[in-house]
């Protein structure tokens, strides 16, 4: 062994998973990874910049504390929210056990590792939603220049309960509940940390109203459930507050706690669950569930049933459709990445419409607007997921489409398109509809859903006309290149976006029929086109 | 070297392994064969620390995996048969991150590195450019294999290493297994490949079931159970006789 100085292997740890967090695999040349990498991160950071302009809004007239909380919210929402779709793919990589656990490091070191990593970069995404707000934190009532550093630090204790928060979830399932069980419930854990966060962090606040924060002094103690709050109130302890600070003392001591008591939880008391958990998703990798029952039956009746049947009747067509609807409803990776990603789209519109309520608009236009807002939402779940369903972990099984005497490879797509729309877009749809109506008490949110029936078809088309796509045939890293994705997704939402508030606006001012009309001819119009597009690229052989 | 004393694992109602017992003495190398399902995987698992037995011991050099798990992690070296990397780092990126887990600063896991790469013939260019998800099979099992010895281990163990090396490099490999137990290293190498295990292993250990059916020299064995094969030995102890008849049978059946 070299006696020269090596860094003990925490260090290395943190490195090595700081590294894994930022790089795919695009390319094959590292050089171009590297920039596509750092495109990537750069507009995610740009973009959270631009978010975070969003509660300074707030700033004016406001005291220190309740912006403080404000800026808590939206960061806990934001950042948070992006960190639960990370860590569950960072913290339960499958094939880690054979990678690391022979080697001389403890399954604790790497649980620190990682959370220190995720906490790093939720921290980093915090700074830049955050940027805005320091500055016009100095503006609101009883703010001293110690506002700055005192948000900073808050910011990072916030950042760290967050980090710390998800690392204890995942850990206590994985030390009560069985290795089969393990798999499925990770996605749905996931789901519901990403829909936790956007309530707890974004949600809560703006339906409590600002003024809601003087309760505080009156003692609701209620308000004591919220998180941001906790930050918040050390932000104005440390920062200067118009507000008695006997009364932020229990908040601010509240925080320090929860976040002691999380960290010490997730990283020592269940800590040692973590090494067993890695080693029983390596266990299982091959097995997924042992079942007796033959699987899939259901799904191979149903696609010979109409109108399943009717739609697809290319038998590829047909195959590719039950291919992702099997990976839709079973593999892990999948439900890891995407319905993290998804939940929040269907959640975000419904607690608008509740808060909405609030704003003394009429329950008219209330519904209008929502209607308009949801549309953006729903048009990023045929791109988000037809995302995802290209890349995966047996991205190399693709080899069997290309050596297969398949004339081209659109049936693929639009099989694994039609799977998207039926097994998840038009459920969605219909889900947050329902939903919507009876949360209306009005069957108007029906009638306001057939734009998006007309274009979410329309819209699973894009990714194929942009290049060729086969499902499930590119590594799991490519879906971490953002550059690219955040373009697609913006675009996709501002035309989700235009649709949506045409809509609302004709319906408005009673031509909502003849839009309906119009808007039928224009998808029916530009899915021909894309379809032609798509039928002239024509099939690249696999890189490798 | 390797001392396992009653090693037992239980997946559920499932016994994997079974009171395992085995010795395996300082430069020799074993072959832990055994069909699928036979536990030698997960023996391996136990062995490396990775897997925690229900019952027995195992002791790497005299150090109890189990309640010193660290020390014995750093005197061995392990190639899994998933030939599992970190595919977003490149092939030196995984080694020298792999060396600072032992301990090796860089400047000695550089030179150590281009002497693998000289001997298994892999580029140098390829090491430093290129991600390890964009490596053949054959590159990856390279690279795993020189993560398992950079740190010179005293005991390798090793499950299906030849898995994807193409002729030359296997061959190449054998004799460099057999140069490391002349050295005084351990050796347990795990697989399917019979006349490999027969070419290489001093002796062997025929896993069914969970348990230890034989271990000895493949000579000793041959003689002792009237085989004139390891294949044979292998086909008889574990059970799986007629299996010349049932191929040919199903192969009339599909061409008829």
């Amino acid at each position: 062994m070299s006696t020269a100085v090596v860094p003990p292997p925490d260090k290395v740890l943190c490195a090595l998973f700081w590294k894994l967090l930022f790089r795919g695999r695009v390319a094959q040349q590292m050089g171009a990874q590297k920039t596509g990498r750092q495109i990537g991160l750069g507009i995610t950071l740009l973009i959270y910049a631009l978010i975070g302009n969003i509660p300074t809004a707030f700033a004016v007239n406001a005291d220190s504390f309740v912006f403080a909380s404000v800026l808590h919210g939206f960061t806990f929402s934001f950042a948070s929210l992006t960190l639960a779709s990370n860590a569950g793919t960072m913290l339960f990589m499958k094939e880690e056990a054979e990678i690391l656990l022979h080697r001389p490091v403890t399954p604790h070191q790497m649980l620190r590792a990682k959370c220190a990593v995720l906490a790093g970069f939720a921290l980093l995404l915090a700074l830049a939603l955050n940027l805005a707000g320091l500055i016009a934190g100095l503006f609101t009532k009883g703010a001293t220049w110690r506002f700055i550093p005192a948000h900073l630090l808050s910011m990072a204790l916030l950042m760290l309960f967050s980090a710390a928060s998800i690392v204890l979830v995942y850990n206590a399932c994985l030390k009560w509940f069985g290795r089969e069980r393990f798999d499925n419930l990770l996605a749905s854990l996931q789901s519901l940390l990403a829909i936790l966060m956007i309530l707890s962090g974004q949600i809560m606040p703006r339906m409590l109203g600002l003024d809601t924060f003087k309760h505080l002094e009156n003692g609701g103690v209620w308000l004591l459930a919220l998180p941001p709050v906790w930050f918040g109130a050390l932000d104005a302890l440390i920062g200067g507050t118009s507000f008695n600070s006997s009364t932020l003392w229990p908040p601010a001591a509240l925080g320090l706690l929860a976040t002691g008591l999380t960290s010490w939880l997730a990283l020592e008391k269940l800590g040692s669950a973590y090494g067993q958990g890695l080693m029983n998703l390596n266990e299982s990798s091959g097995t997924v569930k042992d079942s007796k029952k033959p699987r899939g039956r259901w799904l191979d009746a149903l696609v010979k049933l109409p109108p399943l049947s009717w739609w697809l009747r290319d038998p590829v067509e047909r195959h590719a459709f039950k291919l992702t609807a099997a990976y839709l409803m079973r593999d892990r990776e999948v439900k890891l990445r995407l319905y993290p990603g998804i939940a929040p789209m269907l959640i975000m519109p419904i607690f608008m419409t509740f808060t909405g309520g609030r704003g003394g608009k009429s329950a008219f236009d209330a519904t209008t607007m929502l209607q308009g807002f949801a549309t953006c939402f729903l048009g990023m779940v045929p791109m988000q997921a037809m995302m995802f369903l290209g890349c995966s972990e047996h991205w190399r099984a693709s080899a069997f489409f290309h050596t297969a005497p398949l004339p081209h490879w659109t049936p693929l797509f639009h099989g694994s398109r039609k799977a998207v729309l039926a097994c998840l877009t038009f459920p969605v749809l219909i889900l947050q509809t329902a939903i919507l109506c009876g949360m209306q008490r009005s069957p108007a949110p029906l009638t306001l859903s057939l734009p998006a029936v007309l274009f979410l078809p329309a819209f699973s088309l894009v990714t194929g006309v942009i290049q060729q796509w086969l499902p499930l045939s590119k590594p799991s890293e490519e879906v971490k290149n953002t550059a690219s994705g955040c373009l697609m997704m913006a675009g996709t939402m501002a035309a989700a976006g235009i649709v949506g508030g045409l809509a609302s606006w004709m319906w408005h001012i009673g031509y909502f029929w003849p839009f309906l009309v119009i808007e039928a001819v224009v998808m029916f119009g530009a899915s021909f086109l894309m379809k032609h597009l798509m039928r002239d690229t024509p099939w690249v052989a696999m890189k490798e | 070297m390797i001392s396992i004393q009653g090693l037992t694992k239980h997946f559920g109602t499932q016994t994997a392994v079974d009171h395992l017992t085995l010795e395996v003495p300082p430069g020799m190398i074993v072959g832990l064969l055994g069909p699928n399902g036979a536990g030698k995987t997960t023996t391996l698992k136990m062995i490396t620390g990775m897997l925690q037995p229900d019952a027995g011991t195992a002791l790497i050099c005299g150090v109890n995996v189990v309640t010193q798990p660290l020390e014995a992690k750093r005197l061995m070296g392990f190639v899994p048969d998933s030939g599992a990397v970190y595919e977003s780092l490149t092939g030196l990126e995984f080694l020298l991150m792999i060396g600072a887990l032992y301990g090796i600063h860089e400047d000695v896991a550089r030179p150590r590195i281009r002497q693998f790469l000289d001997f298994f013939e892999l580029d140098e260019q390829t090491l430093t450019s290129k991600l390890l998800g964009a490596y053949s099979k054959g590159m990856r099992r390279k690279v795993v294999i020189t993560a398992a010895l950079l740190h010179t281990p005293k005991v390798v163990l090793l499950d299906e290493p030849l898995d994807g090396l193409d002729a030359n490099a296997a061959v190449g490999f054998k004799a460099l297994l057999e140069t490391l137990a002349r050295e005084g290293k351990t050796i347990v190498y795990s697989s399917h490949v019979l006349d490999v295990v027969e070419r290489v292993c001093d002796r062997v250990a025929i896993m069914a079931q969970g348990k230890l059916v034989v271990e000895g020299t493949p000579a000793d064995l041959q003689h002792e159970h009237g085989a004139d094969t390891l294949e044979q030995l292998f086909t008889r102890l574990t059970g799986l006789s007629g299996l010349e008849a049932r191929a040919e049978s199903f192969a009339k059946n599909l061409l008829s």
